[in-house]
């Protein structure tokens, strides 16, 4: 049988009729098949490039929202590896192969592309994980830096975190190896055969190409020190520039849903601004007459209630937990025992700073009046030993505080709020001081607290329970916050304490810096000493800075917590400072 | 170009050119799953293609460049986006003639081992190996496969006396 025979009975067969076809489902098929090719593709590239747009814009966010540099250098190097994706994807789309060209032409540009992959992949370290590793990198050494204080356990902790980095960078680099060897490299083997076959000249691989990874790391670098260097001098730039700026830029800077300031001087409030919302979501603006909740600050409210009793004769400085509370004998730790109203109130109390669980647990339930629950609460607390020896150390203590609370009520027979209305804030026409979150609930009549959860910031109307009111539950205007101020200021409009029992209250012990309800610190625009304290019930913050030798006074308040709200406050204070104080 | 007018095309060769498509397919994979998987690949390709056919080239030369390369491109077992598809060819495998008389080898069977021979050939010269049973000229395997004609006639020689060979050991099976 010779080779025409052959011919003659192929061309004889009949293959369409031993087919059978259904036109309109095959249709249909096909059809199918486009969309589910096409959005394979899509889906591929939109889960890449969106995974890369997501990253840049949370590390922009963070870095944003914490002025944090290591993490702009890492959106950097989440978007360079994205805008890498979309550039290499467009120039492989114009050079895919077309599969109505010549075989020889389709066979090179398939080639072409399989060079190109594996030279993606063997590359991979160049332009995925070194771009990526520069953010981790200076993430973790500013991490580092600042934790350097911070013990060994945090320096593990990093380290470990930097191995695992390192661990995962090198896993998709062999991940990435693999594949060339398994897939890509027998793919390339197959095409060169063919193309040979094809007598066509093989094509020069992308392997090799030393200048490339050495412009590429060059370029990453310079990138990423100009992008942090810039980042760095606007930054320094903004931060010198302060003085001149309104509160609203400092707000916007520190990315604040609001940000308030109030000064005192001379025995009268002399400035007053207020910048931003109310409610994250909600265009109310905040005003300067709005409520902030003061958090920590109530310690001073509460050490000054104190020295009222004190000077009434309802109370002594040395007097004892046990002589208030002689029901608690037996039941409580020894040590408290002996443990005085002014220990208490410097925090020297031994008491520990944190709560009993257990206690802490009930405390959020909220069972029966908010007396029995601090009763209920400082009694589990006394109940445990202290975390010091009572007398030989400073502990910051919310329990403590607390305690005295529940003296203050035991001893005056009412209950802390109505005390310290009576007391402090009626005298003082602390009109808008009240407890727990300002406002109605759900409704926009006053700041909300913020709260930051992952990447959101979300309003709350929350707060701690009231077995620590004593410690932290106040809440009222700036005006008023700035007339209690006045009160330690020893503004002569009120009589309320003696300037001998002003100046106890202002006395630090144990060679610290922390008196009653107060930060002493030596500040030279303060003219000496200033008078600080801050507080946040991780919703808001606010800083009081007071400055007796000048008369002076300046208070900054935000209805969110963290390192921002910390930040800008202070700016916020720095910046009124030099206004009134450069004069 | 409309999806009307992609339709009607498609439609057109598919009416005219369904024998072409099924023997390269064919010529290139031995399982009926297999077959049907690179058929419905080569439609898909040629139905992409049509928006950038002008007719410069003859409808057949395009679809034997779409269908080789999608052949060439194609692996078997490798379903990279398909999901559970229905199948559409029903190859009809069942012999449909008796031999007339006993020495005469039943065309049926010389095709069936000609498809098996072209698939043992290298992929580029199994290409070579239909569109040289199909009759094209030189000038067209030339246009299909992006070489010289020269190339072309030393690679048949070798083809032509492949196939032969490997047939003569069928038949003699046979």
């Amino acid at each position: 049988m010779n080779f025409e025979d052959l011919q003659k009975a192929w061309q004889l067969q009949d293959v369409g009729a031993r087919v059978t076809i259904n036109a309109a489902a095959l249709m249909k098929e096909v059809r199918r098949n486009q969309r589910q090719f096409r959005g394979t593709i899509f889906w591929r590239d939109a889960r890449e490039v969106g995974v890369a747009a997501f990253l840049t814009w949370l590390f922009l966010h963070w870095g944003i929202r914490d002025h944090d540099w290591s993490l702009y250098l890492l959106a950097f190097g989440c978007f360079f590896v994205g805008a890498f994706i979309v550039v290499d994807r467009l120039v492989r789309h114009q050079r895919r192969p077309v599969m109505n060209d010549s075989l020889q032409a389709c066979l090179e540009s398939a080639l072409t592309q399989v060079n190109h992959q594996i030279w993606l992949l063997k590359n991979v370290f160049w332009w995925y994980s070194l771009p990526i590793d520069i953010g981790l990198g200076g993430f973790i050494t500013k991490q580092a830096w600042q934790e350097r204080h911070a013990g060994l356990a945090a320096m593990a902790g990093l380290a470990g975190y930097a191995l695992f980095c390192v661990l995962t960078g090198w896993g998709i680099y062999w991940l990435n190896q693999f594949a060339v060897r398994k897939e890509l490299e027998p793919r390339r083997q197959e095409l060169q055969t063919l193309l040979a076959d094809a007598g066509s000249p093989t094509i020069k691989s992308e392997t090799k190409n030393p200048t490339m990874k050495i412009t590429m790391l060059i370029s990453v670098l310079l990138v990423a020190m100009l992008t942090a260097g810039v980042l760095i001098a606007s930054n320094t730039a903004v931060a010198n520039d302060a003085p001149s700026q309104s509160l609203e830029v400092i707000r916007k800077k520190h990315d604040l849903p609001a940000l308030a300031v109030v000064v005192v001087k001379n025995g009268q409030i002399c400035d007053r601004a207020a910048a931003g919302i109310r409610k994250q979501g909600d265009p109310t603006p905040v005003t300067t007459n709005d409520v902030f909740h003061i958090g920590s600050c109530t310690k001073s409210m509460t050490a000054t209630l104190t020295a009222m009793l004190i000077e009434a004769g309802k109370l002594r400085w040395d007097t004892t937990i046990a002589e208030v509370f002689p029901e608690l004998k037996g039941k409580m730790n020894k040590q408290y025992e002996t443990v005085t109203v002014e220990q208490l109130l410097h925090h020297r109390g031994g008491v520990p700073g944190e709560p009993p669980p257990a206690a802490w647990k009930r405390a959020w339930e909220q069972n029966g009046t908010p007396t029995q629950q601090r009763r209920g609460f400082i009694a589990a607390v006394l109940a445990r030993p202290p975390a010091a020896t009572p007398g030989t150390k400073m502990i910051y203590s919310n329990q403590g505080y607390a305690i005295i609370g529940a003296i203050l009520e035991k001893i005056a027979g009412q209950d802390y709020e109505t005390l310290i209305t009576e007391k402090l804030f009626k005298p003082l026409h602390m009109d808008t001081a009240g407890f727990g979150p300002p406002g109605t609930t759900d409704k926009v009549d006053q700041p909300w607290g913020h709260l930051h959860k992952l990447f959101l910031t979300i309003p709350v109307q929350a707060d701690n329970p009231p077995a620590i009111a004593s410690a932290g539950r106040v809440h009222c205007s700036l005006d008023d916050l700035a007339r209690f101020a006045m009160l330690h200021l020893q503004s002569p409009t009120n009589g309320l304490l003696r300037p001998e029992t002003l100046a106890r209250l202002h006395t630090p012990t144990g060679g610290g810096d922390y008196a009653c309800g107060w930060v002493v610190l030596p500040r030279d625009w303060a003219g000496g000493t200033a008078l600080m304290h801050n507080g946040s019930n991780t919703m808001w913050y606010v800083v009081m800075w007071l400055a007796p030798g000048n008369n002076f006074a300046v208070i900054a308040a935000t209805n969110i917590a963290g390192p921002d709200a910390e930040q800008g406050c202070d700016d916020a204070c720095v910046a009124m400072i030099n206004k009134w104080l450069a004069k | 170009m409309t999806a009307q007018e992609q339709e009607t095309i498609f439609r057109r060769w598919l009416d005219a050119h369904l024998g072409l498509m099924l023997k390269i397919v064919r010529g290139c994979a031995a399982a009926p799953p297999d077959q049907d998987d690179l058929f419905q690949d080569v439609l898909l390709q040629l139905w992409l293609s049509i928006p950038a056919f002008r007719g410069e080239a003859k409808e057949t030369t395009w679809i034997y460049r779409v269908a080789f390369n999608t052949a060439l491109a194609w692996r078997r077992g490798e379903r990279r986006w398909r999901v559970g598809h229905e199948t559409f060819l029903k190859f009809d495998v069942s012999p449909q003639s008796q031999p007339s008389h006993a020495d005469a080898l039943p065309a049926q069977e010389i095709v069936e081992e000609l498809y098996a021979a072209i698939r043992r050939l290298p992929k580029v010269e199994a290409s070579l190996a239909l569109m040289l049973l199909d009759g094209l000229s030189y000038a067209e395997m030339a246009e299909v496969l992006g070489i010289s004609e020269n190339y072309i006639g030393v690679k048949l020689n070798r083809i032509r006396k492949q196939l032969a060979d490997q047939m003569k050991g069928a038949v003699n099976e046979l």
